[in-house]
């Protein structure tokens, strides 16, 4: 059945959509099937109700994104995220797709080396996907060849770091940086017991 | 009316007459503050929070000016204001109106609004520059209905002078006032009125989060203080002229204001539950529904009937 | 807080008196605070009884209401905004984040601790403070007119140098069209040496 909230059926019809984003409503077993056979990426697992996740690798991610808007029907990309594993040397990325026939979120997992931080960009499938490129490349210098607007947009005075990675120590820097107020500055380790100096310093971005 | 005055008692009303008539617009900017708000279930501020509005905004201590013209501007805004006070006649004090008949109000009824034209425009804020230009395009759709209603009374009772009218319309009673003899030309003028007022719905040239108060946006200190003591007395002005237009004048200054409170309070309940037209749509509502309604008073009034 | 002790003539504590009855907050949100104040504006918490009444334009406004937290980007504009302001303001700092940092205290990009590059008048400590607190710190602002102490607004003239160089160690110098200096000699006040 159609959604009729779907801002496309009401939108310019000049634009074209993807054939295989009409159509009845498949449950997450069918999409996976589907993504295995128009994709080729046989991994995808049902995670929970609209739900979907799998990896891809990451050379074959473009032509992946790519399929999964034009084959199985996923016109909308919702995000990408990023997750610094430093201990393993990686960046993981994640990018999100939704169907408005099927209403489900597949997450697509790929992983990318640390020290060279560089992927391929989807701004040709998407353009609005440069807004969270930018985003990402701000926050963790991961640099996406091909887009050419890699601007600061969040952090437009900072010549720091990339501030989300794992090893830049923000507590180090603020205390550094800013000053404080001078009352009792190891209230925290009075109160709580020393709970921030026993952590050590891996850093408190979480 | 009563006789003219002379000599010493003449000086002190025209000395006194602008103070009289700030002091009324207090009360009424208050009585318009706490009214919206009690329409709208809150408590509201004090029945004379324009006096303290007034009162802060002279004592800023920087006054940012943008130039010669925009002081003399905003001289021209309040001085407008008090020269079309002079001409209305009222219980006590009518030297002026004597001389000066409507035409010569309506005249001066628009040199504020060229005042705050020029003085928004040194200021050179793309946001004053929009509410100008929506101030002046409504001036065009509020004055024209406004006029002829005028014209209409005046052909009626063959006089163009305010203070005859105000006469002719005491001596009859009530049966003479204007809204009685000629009901279209004053439902006419009274939704002109609220258009002249910038009363909601015809307030889209203050829209505050649009446009940043239009015309006030650079303003601050003294010369806020300034429009806001012009509006205070343009409320008693535009509330008078209604009332020696259409309500038959008044004989003592009790009966004056009774009259022009009552008027406001109709006026701020259509404010109070309208939105805000844009400025397109104000005009057109000002010449599809006052315009035709004052057109055919006329007519009646041409033709003989009414 | 310290005491200001000045001689103030009688004509002059009669219209501070007038004065304080009527104070137009600026209607600029700088961070999640704000959001208490649609519900001490409206209604049921009234705070236009006070005579206090949102303005959207600096040149109107007497309080900037800082908010919440205030990041490095937002502290850029709000000095601009600031300084467009005409005297006497009053800056209040709202919420924990604007006292020693608050829920944000070790972010890379919030400032700390507001009166480093402004001068602020009153605190309302709370994460956030409630439409009770806003208007009994807004009466606390409102009697502290009244005595006359509440002249903040003339040490950034004195101190300029001082909160210059703490916003420029944060976000570099910026253009802000205002003249500090000749206004400072036009009120005559005296830098003061830090």
């Amino acid at each position: 059945m159609s959604n009729t909230l779907n801002p496309r059926e009401t939108a310019d019809p000049r634009q074209k959509r993807p054939a295989a984003a009409a159509g009845p409503a498949r449950t997450e077993e069918e999409l996976t099937r589907a993504i295995a056979a128009e994709t080729g990426a046989a991994d995808f697992t049902y995670k929970s109700p609209r739900r979907v996740e799998g990896s891809i690798p990451e050379q074959d991610l473009h032509s992946f994104a790519a399929a999964m808007y034009s084959r199985v029907g996923f016109e909308h990309l919702s995000a990408i995220s990023c997750v610094d594993w430093i201990n393993d040397g990686e960046f993981e990325l994640v990018y999100h797709f939704w169907s408005y026939r099927d209403n489900c979120l597949v997450s697509a997992h790929t992983r990318i080396d640390r020290a060279a931080a560089t992927m391929a960009t989807i701004t040709d499938l998407w353009q609005p996907a440069s807004f969270f490129e930018r985003d990402i490349h701000e926050m963790f210098g991961v640099v996406f060849a091909g887009n050419t607007d890699l601007e600061k947009y969040i952090l437009t005075d900072w010549d720091g770091p990339p501030p989300m990675r794992k090893d830049f120590v923000t507590r180090k820097f603020a205390h550094e940086h800013f000053h404080y107020k001078d009352y009792e500055p190891d209230w925290d380790e009075l109160v709580q017991g020393g709970y921030h100096s026993n952590r050590g310093e891996g850093g408190t971005n979480g | 009316m009563n006789s003219v005055n002379t000599g010493i008692q003449l000086v002190v009303w025209i000395i006194a007459y602008p103070f009289i008539a700030f002091t009324v617009g207090v009360f009424m900017g208050g009585y318009g503050r706490k009214f919206t708000a009690r329409l709208q279930r809150r408590v509201g501020p004090s029945w004379v929070q324009p006096f303290f509005d007034v009162i802060k905004l002279m004592r800023k201590r920087t006054n940012i000016s943008h130039g010669y013209m925009h002081d003399v501007a905003m001289m021209m805004l309040v001085g407008g204001t008090i020269m079309t006070l002079y001409f209305i006649p009222v219980p006590g004090f009518t030297y002026f109106a004597q001389y000066g008949d409507f035409l010569v109000i309506a005249y001066l009824i628009l040199v504020p609004s060229l005042g705050m034209a020029l003085g928004v425009g040194e200021t050179a804020n793309p946001n004053g520059s929009i509410g100008i230009a929506r101030a002046l395009q409504m001036l065009a759709g509020y004055e024209v209905p406004f006029v002829l209603t005028f014209i209409g009374m005046a052909m009626l009772n063959g006089t163009t002078s305010m203070l005859d009218l105000v006469r002719i319309q005491q001596s009859g009673g009530m049966a003479t006032w204007g809204i009685v003899t000629n009901p279209l030309l004053g439902i006419a003028a009274v939704m002109a009125l609220q258009g002249m007022m910038n009363e909601k719905p015809f307030e889209v040239i203050v829209a505050p989060h649009e446009i940043a108060t239009g015309p006030m946006t650079e303003m601050g200190g003294k010369y806020l203080g300034m429009m806001f003591i012009q509006h205070l007395i343009n409320l008693f002005v535009e509330t008078t002229i209604y009332i020696n237009l259409f309500l038959g004048g008044a004989q003592n200054w009790v009966e004056l204001i009774v009259k022009q409170f009552i008027l406001f309070t109709l006026i701020l309940s259509v404010n109070g539950v309208f939105g805000r037209f844009r400025t397109d749509d104000a005009v057109r509502f000002m010449w599809k529904v006052p315009l035709p309604l004052a057109a055919l008073g006329v007519v009646g009034i041409m033709l003989g009937i009414g | 807080m310290e005491k200001r002790l000045t001689q103030r003539s009688a004509w002059d504590k009669v219209l501070t008196n007038l004065q304080k009855r009527s104070l137009w907050m600026l209607h600029y949100c700088t961070g999640c605070g704000a959001v208490e104040l649609p519900p001490t504006m409206t209604a049921r918490f009234d705070m236009e009884r006070f005579g206090i009444m949102p303005m959207v334009t600096p040149r109107q406004a007497d309080i900037l209401l800082i908010t919440g937290y205030l990041s490095v980007k937002t502290l850029k504009r709000v000095v601009l905004i600031y300084e467009q302001m005409q005297a006497p303001k009053y800056v209040v700092g709202f919420g924990s984040c604007t006292i020693n940092g608050g829920m944000y205290w070790n972010s890379y990009a919030t400032m700390k601790s507001l009166d480093q590059y402004l001068p602020v008048e009153m605190y309302l400590a709370g994460c956030m403070p409630r439409p009770e607190a806003i208007i009994s710190g807004f009466t606390g602002l409102i009697e502290r007119i009244d005595r006359g102490e509440a002249n903040t607004w003339e040490d950034y003239y004195k101190n300029y140098e001082f909160y210059r160089k703490n916003q420029e160690h944060l976000f570099g110098s910026i253009e802000t069209n205002v003249d500090v200096v000749g206004d400072r000699q036009y009120y005559k006040f005296t830098e003061v040496q830090q």
